[in-house]
């Protein structure tokens, strides 16, 4: 087994889909946080990806800077906004994709605020200027003062994660722990 | 985190790299690259394909770019491969390798289309390049193989490293 990367939590989606899915009891034992999604929103409006939204400890109280492929996909930007790490696919996307994501959060039991990073892709089989692809990468500030104890991942239209979205949670340590 | 395999460019050079047999007992797989093309010019491009060797024009993919100075986005769809373009060339400067990592969830989940997640790049002291791309195979097979290969070869001392991701029977709820 490895020590370096210890999986805490997974929670699988069923069929009826979730509308959100919470880690809770986070052990603070670890020195870091790696979160890694497999997700796809029920999203069927229009033609987009869908946001994952984190809340950490129930407080959506995160910045996040932003640089990612555009919408359509095809216009890179960078801007900020808040507690959004990332994107999906949604239900308009190729059927069976699913969006996948990675969030690390280093020293999450500080009780400084804390910097995170994300990165994730959303796939479709479509060409430059398409909607439903997304890729790109965020910087966070979690304003918490306070460790992480519970994490709760919700989409950005309130739409359901569909069934066989995969949300796993894993510790990290650093040597000598 | 368990190390599957680990291949290694010798002094002739690779054509190309394939990991096969690969098991289906974790959930992730995740690929390490430190890699050089003898590709003519600075810059050159990892193609991942043959997934269960599947040649047809099962595969999509999308590249956002930056070199410094300018940031680029392009996608393409219905291919026979996936190619993502942050790999030094043969006239970059002498011994400089760029990194990549590449993730592969849900691997062996026969209800999902297999997407990459890669990010990579390289800096050669003056010019160099970053990207984050996406890519997907439109199966629900489990992988079982792959390769990556570039349009000439793998310079000597490139490395490649595929590891299985394993999770937690906890839920955490």
């Amino acid at each position: 087994m490895s020590v370096f990367l210890q999986p805490i939590y997974t929670q699988t989606v069923g069929s009826s889909g979730a509308a959100s899915i919470t880690f809770n009891n986070i052990p603070q034992t670890f020195t870091d946080l790696k979160v890694i999604i497999s997700g796809r929103s029920a999203r069927n409006t229009g033609s987009a990806t869908d946001n994952l939204n984190v809340a950490f400890n129930s407080t959506p109280t995160v910045s996040t800077t932003i640089l990612d492929s555009g919408s359509p996909y095809g216009s890179p930007r960078s801007f900020r906004t808040s507690y959004v790490f990332g994107e999906l696919d949604s239900a308009n996307d190729t059927a069976n994709t699913f969006g996948s994501l990675e969030m690390y959060i280093p020293n999450y039991t500080s009780s400084n605020y804390k910097s995170s990073i994300s990165d994730y892709i959303a796939e479709n089989n479509s060409g430059t200027g398409d909607y439903l692809v997304s890729v790109g990468m965020r910087a966070s500030l979690i304003q918490l003062s306070s460790g992480i104890t519970s994490i709760t991942f919700t989409t950005g239209t309130g739409s359901n994660f569909l069934q066989y979205s995969t949300f796993s949670l894993y510790g990290v340590l650093r040597q000598g722990v | 985190m368990y190390p599957i395999a680990t291949q290694t460019v010798g002094a002739g050079g690779a054509s190309s790299i394939t990991f096969s047999s690969i098991p289906s007992t974790f959930t992730h797989l995740q690929v390490r690259i430190l890699a050089r093309s003898t590709t003519a010019g600075a810059n050159a491009i990892y193609n991942f394909s043959a997934f269960n060797s599947d040649g047809g024009s099962n595969y999509s993919y999308h590249t956002l770019q930056g070199d410094g100075s300018s940031a680029f986005a392009g996608g393409y769809a219905t291919q026979t491969n996936m190619q993502f373009r942050d790999l030094p060339g043969a006239t970059a400067t002498a011994n400089v390798f760029g990194v990549a990592i590449v993730d592969i969830l849900d691997y062996a989940n026969t209800s999902k289309y297999k997407t990459l997640r890669y990010l990579g790049g390289y800096d050669v002291n003056g010019s160099g390049l970053v990207g984050i791309d996406s890519g997907l195979w439109q199966s629900t097979s489990a992988i079982n193989t792959f390769t990556i290969n570039t349009y000439s070869n793998f310079a000597q001392y490139s490395t490649f490293q595929l590891y299985g991701i394993s999770t937690s029977s906890t839920t955490g709820a």
